[in-house]
This record gives structure tokens, C-alpha cells and sequence, in this order.
């Protein structure tokens, strides 16, 4: 089989751009990452080197001095290449801070009723004639109550037989 | 029901509900693989007490 390539050759500004449109992103700041970025942006030998593993196509850089239309857009490349690490810098940053929040635990604020203590029993019987197994915890949430106040009602109405220990939970 | 409150008095249970003014950060504290656990501590008229499922005795006046 013989592999077809076509030469041409390009500007600086062409090479990038046909670099950069063949290449994803990642493999273009993997590459700036190893290589001392010049003050045009990569190094020319690096694009060149990217150039040539492109299938079929044979990149000759054409040396010359850039115009300022040349400049811009080698500039502009050099931006975008920055806005990627910028961009790939905040997703690892959200990420930490999404397992981070994950990790720490849910605060829930209730704020606590005063009622008089006949006025809390009324509302824990309330409660239980639902038929729900209830724990001191769940009745103190659920009706805004002081745990010490539930468990004093609690057993108060386990004295007057009114609830019992549930024998099937566990 | 009895109240401990003297120093060192300790409670055990598989479910304690716990009130307080201020509560610390919860510490994962881990020993080996398989026996690792949760460590708090509670300050401030801190009220603690072993849960019991409770519910409602439905024929009260029968029994």
C-alpha cells in the first residue's frame, strides 16, 4: 500500500492552524507543558513535530518575517492555549471542591418550639397515633421539641401505658 | 430513668441520641481496616440517651 502525501508549504499562522485543527486540545497542552512556550507561543520545532505526525500531510515551514495580521493570530493562539489550561485548571478545582463538600456533613437547622409540657405531650400522642414506631430523636425533629422534654413525655406516657418499646425493631 | 452526671460516668448503646450548645467536628478515627470509627465531642449542657423504638399501644383499655 503506498501512503499518499502532499507537501505544502506554510506560513507559521498555517502550521498552527492545521496543527491545531488535527490535534485535540490535550495533545497541544501536553506539548506546551514539556516545552518552553516562546514569545510567540510553542516553539516552532514542536509544531513542526506535530505537523508530521499528521497522516498523509507534509508540513515545510516557510521562514519569514510575520505581519502584523501573522502576529495577531500567532497571539490569539497563544490565548486560546492559555484559556485551555485555564479552563482544564477549573474543572480539576471543581472537582476537589465537589468531593470536598460531599465529605463534609449536612447541617439541617431547626429551630425549637417553647410549649408547655401538656401542650408537648398532646402533640408526641399526635404523633404516635399515626402507628409509626418513633425513636426520642425522630419525635424531637419532627415536632421541634427539646430532646430532654421528649424523653421526660416519653416516659411519663410509658408509665400510663400509653406507648410501649416496639419488640420488633431491632 | 436514671441520669448519670458524675465525671466519667459513661453510656453504651447502638443508637444514643445527643443534644448540645456545641458539638465538635466529627475525627474518623481508624485503627485497622475493618474497626474504624467516629469521634465527637459535645460541650455545654451536653443531654445524651440511649434511643428505644417506641410506639403507640392500640388496645389500651382492652388490656
Amino acid at each position: 500500500m503506498v501512503e499518499k502525501i502532499s507537501e505544502r508549504r506554510v506560513s507559521p499562522i498555517e502550521l498552527m492552524r492545521t496543527v491545531s485543527s488535527n490535534f485535540d486540545d490535550n495533545l497541544i497542552l501536553s506539548g506546551s507543558a514539556d516545552v518552553a512556550i516562546t514569545s510567540g507561543g510553542l516553539p516552532i520545532s514542536i509544531w513542526e513535530e506535530k505537523a508530521r505526525l499528521l497522516n498523509g500531510i507534509r508540513v515545510t515551514f516557510v521562514s519569514g518575517t510575520l505581519s502584523s495580521s501573522d502576529i495577531l493570530e500567532q497571539q490569539n493562539m497563544q490565548l486560546r492555549n492559555e484559556n485551555l489550561i485555564l479552563r482544564d485548571t477549573i474543572r480539576g478545582i471543581q472537582e476537589r471542591l465537589a468531593s470536598i463538600e460531599a465529605s463534609l456533613p449536612r447541617e439541617k437547622v431547626i429551630v425549637l418550639r417553647e410549649l408547655s409540657e401538656k401542650e408537648a405531650e398532646n402533640e408526641i400522642k399526635k404523633l404516635f397515633s399515626s402507628g409509626k414506631t418513633l425513636y426520642y430523636s425522630d419525635i424531637a425533629q419532627q415536632l421541634r421539641l427539646d430532646l430532654e422534654l421528649v424523653v421526660n413525655i416519653c416516659n411519663k406516657l410509658q408509665e400510663q401505658g400509653e406507648i410501649t418499646i416496639d419488640a420488633g425493631v431491632s | 430513668m436514671p441520669e448519670y452526671r458524675n465525671l466519667g460516668d459513661a453510656l453504651r448503646g447502638d443508637k444514643i441520641a445527643a443534644s448540645a450548645k456545641r458539638i465538635s467536628m466529627v475525627t474518623v478515627a481508624k485503627r485497622t481496616h475493618a474497626h474504624k470509627g467516629q469521634f465527637a465531642t459535645l460541650r455545654d449542657n451536653a443531654y445524651c440517651v440511649i434511643e428505644i423504638p417506641l410506639k403507640v399501644v392500640i388496645n389500651k383499655k382492652q388490656s
